[in-house]
């Protein structure tokens, strides 16, 4: 059997040698190469001798008289297998230690193979078993073979309690107490040494012919591995040897075992977690829908892998849109698989319905009796837009105000909910809101995972956040603008983890603007402001103004004058505590504009006037402004009343008169 | 950014940045600058040749060194400005108070002078 492992590890052969001559294993094929022969002969080792196309070793003899035995080992290559080969040798020298006739050698050198081979055979055992219980079966009914003993009795400390193994499927009379009576041994016990303590507590395994017993530290804590009864009247000195050996390997498979089971079990849960994850992100409409003059974008991110938050939409039989967005109470897996049933009753009762608020009550109704088992409740809200129409409806189900910004006018306004939470009341009345809407404006919608994002200093993100962002990269793109909110909510937690999920919705009302618009959101830390000055870079150095491309020197002047500016953001208004500026690049037919934002504190307007530099006694500091104002057409300051500064900073190309 | 510093008996040491003179930067210039001038009242050519790029953190490194060099009776002169450079010492007004010149042995022929 030891052969065969050799063999299939090493595509080679192994061969036992005692005083000379071959004892065990077929004698190596081709013949055995001269230096092998005379390493036998003279009972010295040899070490990764490559001869005849194999790799060759013989052991040191185990002992200096005869009587000694030597492994002889070859393979196709010399794969370190010297250490395994030693390993193996020292064993087997070990179990036949005792035996010094030539007589008795070939018996105890069977013995012993038999043994070495038990040991490959539980390794195997442990490879084939998945279940930890079915392997420690496999290995006591093994063991109980192997030393032909009338039973084996394994107990082993399981985070339910202890479980007992027998090669005869009998049970183990009282297992506490075999434990116990080798507890704090670190070797096997003999019957005359457990006797006392099983006599004691009644275990009938007291007055059983021979009993060999020994500790085993296993992961669940001390358990016991024993042998009942040998062939012969006592067990002896190779027992003992073998014994320890089995108990430390029984430890090792099963705290291997254990360590599988909970790597699988995980796996399985990772798998489980992305097929969901998978199966949500399909719920979602693959696109929004749009119409002229109506351009949607959304995003959602899941505090873990699946959330709660939701958003869907669904054109109706007369071209009007809506649009949803649900918040199902709770995280992770439940929340998500409710999010499932939302979907299905919003698609297929949208379709034919024109009212919001008529929707979220069928839609209430529908999912109570599941919402009401799951103890849980959805907020939801759903805006119905027509193409071409001067207004919208909106119906809210305990959600967060729909925020709509006014184009025109630069302002926001929050809509509150009409009704209560979905799977509250069964029969709960939503009334639709009828609001205008114009050019320009813009409808939100959002989760609390947005407005209650936390800040570092504990500060949330809020409402004001949300107006903030949209506020200073208005009339960028729909998706832009989802973007910079995103990017503004990762600046305000600043690498704290996503502690609620995210979902944002948002609609554009009228024909995109003519000018392209960059938003952007940053840290107020020098290291992001050379992404927002390649970003200008890029931008600009593409341009055309009046069929010129832009020189170099323009965008290195705009760039200068950008940079001058948000340092000076960074130093005097967040005194370089961070915060988050925010705001956008205007490429125009003939000038560039930049407009920036930050929440700081007022700008002390220092050399605004612009002295003349003494050139006996210049200033140290204060040149930014000077070069900006210098280097820009136009570059204004101002403290708006909602406590936030606005730089726009604005470049024209040669040639283009100031308007 | 790094800094060579170029000494030679008989004439001023040479200050060379390498590379942009900006807000992360200027603070490693002006304490170059502001060593030299504790070391003795020298006087210094800031050699601007390798500077393609520098903001107003840079002009404020160049005056606090011309300062620190003058309190020790030293000066400060530049060389090599680039467009760019030459442009913000313009726009900021402080072309009128380094000297400046195109090249280094200019700067070291005409010496720098105190005001």
């Amino acid at each position: 059997m030891l052969g065969e492992a050799w063999a299939q590890l090493t595509a080679g052969g192994l061969a036992v040698c005692a005083d000379g001559s071959w004892v065990l294993g077929e004698a190596p094929k081709p013949s055995v190469p001269a230096a092998v022969r005379r390493a036998v002969d003279e009972r010295s080792s040899l070490e990764a001798h490559a001869a005849r196309r194999r790799v060759w070793w013989v052991t040191a003899p185990d002992r200096a008289e005869p009587g000694g035995i030597q492994m002889v080992a070859w393979a196709r290559e010399g794969r370190g297998w010297g250490a395994l080969l030693r390993g193996w040798s020292a064993l087997l020298s070990r179990v036949i230690e005792e035996s010094s006739t030539a007589d008795g050698l070939t018996a105890e050198l069977i013995n012993a193979w038999d043994r070495l081979t038990f040991l490959y055979d539980l390794a195997k055992i442990a490879g084939r078993h998945t279940d930890l219980r079915e392997m420690l079966e496999a290995i006591v009914r093994l063991l109980a073979r192997v030393v032909s003993v009338q039973d084996v009795m394994l107990v082993v400390a399981r985070p339910e309690g202890l479980a007992s193994f027998t090669a005869s499927g009998s049970e183990v009379p009282l297992p506490e107490v075999l434990v116990g009576s080798v507890a704090g041994a670190n070797r096997p016990l003999a019957l005359e040494e457990v006797r006392p303590a099983l006599e004691r507590a009644g275990s009938p395994l007291a007055w059983s012919g021979d009993l060999l017993v020994t500790p085993l530290q296993g992961p669940g804590g001390p358990g016991a591995l024993g042998l009942v009864n040998p062939p012969t009247d006592r067990f002896d000195a190779h027992d003992v040897q073998l014994l320890a050996s089995v108990a430390e390997q029984v430890s090792a498979l099963i705290e291997a075992a254990d360590t599988r089971a909970e790597r699988e079990k995980n796996q399985r849960l990772e798998h489980e977690l992305e097929i969901a994850a998978n199966l949500q992100r399909s719920l979602l409409p693959l696109r929004l829908p749009e119409a002229p003059n109506l351009r949607a974008a959304a995003y959602l991110r899941p505090a873990r892998r699946v959330g709660g938050d939701f958003y869907d939409a669904v054109t109706s039989d007369t071209g009007a849109i809506l649009l949803l967005l649900a918040d199902v109470a709770g995280k992770g897996m439940p929340a998500a698989l409710l999010t499932a049933l939302v979907h299905a009753v919003f698609i297929s009762e949208a379709a034919d319905r024109a009212d919001p608020g008529d929707l979220l009550q069928v839609m209430n109704r529908r999912m109570f009796p599941d919402l009401d088992r799951a103890e849980t409740f959805v907020t939801a809200v759903v805006i119905r837009l027509e193409a071409g129409s001067p207004r919208f409806a909106y119906a809210s189900a305990g959600h967060m105000d729909v925020a709509v910004w006014r184009g025109t006018e630069e302002r926001i306004e929050f809509l509150p909910a009409s009704g209560l939470p979905l799977g509250i009341e069964p029969e709960a009345a939503y009334r639709a809101r009828t609001v205008p809407l114009a050019a320009g404006d813009e409808v939100i919608l959002y989760s609390d995972g947005v407005t209650e994002a936390e800040g570092a200093d504990g500060t949330l993100f809020g409402s004001e956040g949300l107006s903030a962002i949209i506020s200073a990269t208005f009339p960028a793109q729909a998706a832009d603008q989802i973007r910079a909110i995103v990017a503004g909510l990762d600046v305000h937690r600043a690498d704290r983890p996503l502690r609620d999920d995210v979902a944002l919705l948002l609609v554009k009302v009228g024909e995109e603007n003519g000018d392209a618009v960059r938003p952007f959101v940053l840290p107020a830390r020098r290291a992001s402001v050379s992404d927002l000055l390649e970003m200008a870079r890029q931008a600009i150095g593409g341009l055309e103004f009046a069929g010129n491309r832009a020189e170099p020197q323009f965008v290195d002047e705009f760039v200068l004058a950008l940079s001058e500016i948000v340092t000076n953001q960074i130093q005097h208004a967040y005194l370089g505590q961070g915060g988050s500026i925010e705001g956008r690049l205007t490429i125009g037919r003939d000038q560039v504009s930049a407009d920036l934002f930050d929440h700081g504190v007022l700008f002390q307007p220092l050399g605004a006037e612009r002295p003349a530099v003494d050139p006996a006694n210049p200033p140290e500091r204060g040149y930014g402004l000077r070069l900006a104002r210098a280097l820009l057409d136009e570059c204004h300051y101002t403290r708006r009343g909602d406590g936030r500064n606005h730089w726009r900073l604005i470049k024209r190309a040669k040639g283009a008169t100031s308007p | 950014m790094r800094i060579d510093v170029d000494r030679q008996k008989g004439r001023p040491a040479i200050v060379r940045p390498v590379g942009p003179v900006d807000v992360d930067t200027a603070s490693t210039l002006r304490d170059t600058l502001r060593q030299m001038a504790e070391e003795g009242g020298e006087s210094v050519i800031v050699d601007l040749g390798e500077v393609e790029f520098i903001d107003s953190s840079g002009l404020s490194a160049l005056v606090s060194g011309l300062k620190a060099l003058r309190a020790k009776g030293g000066m400060l002169s530049l060389s090599r400005a680039h467009p760019q450079a030459l442009t913000a010492l313009r726009l900021t007004m402080l072309d009128r108070v380094f000297p400046i010149f195109p090249t280094i042995e200019e700067a070291v022929k005409q010496g720098p002078t105190i005001p």
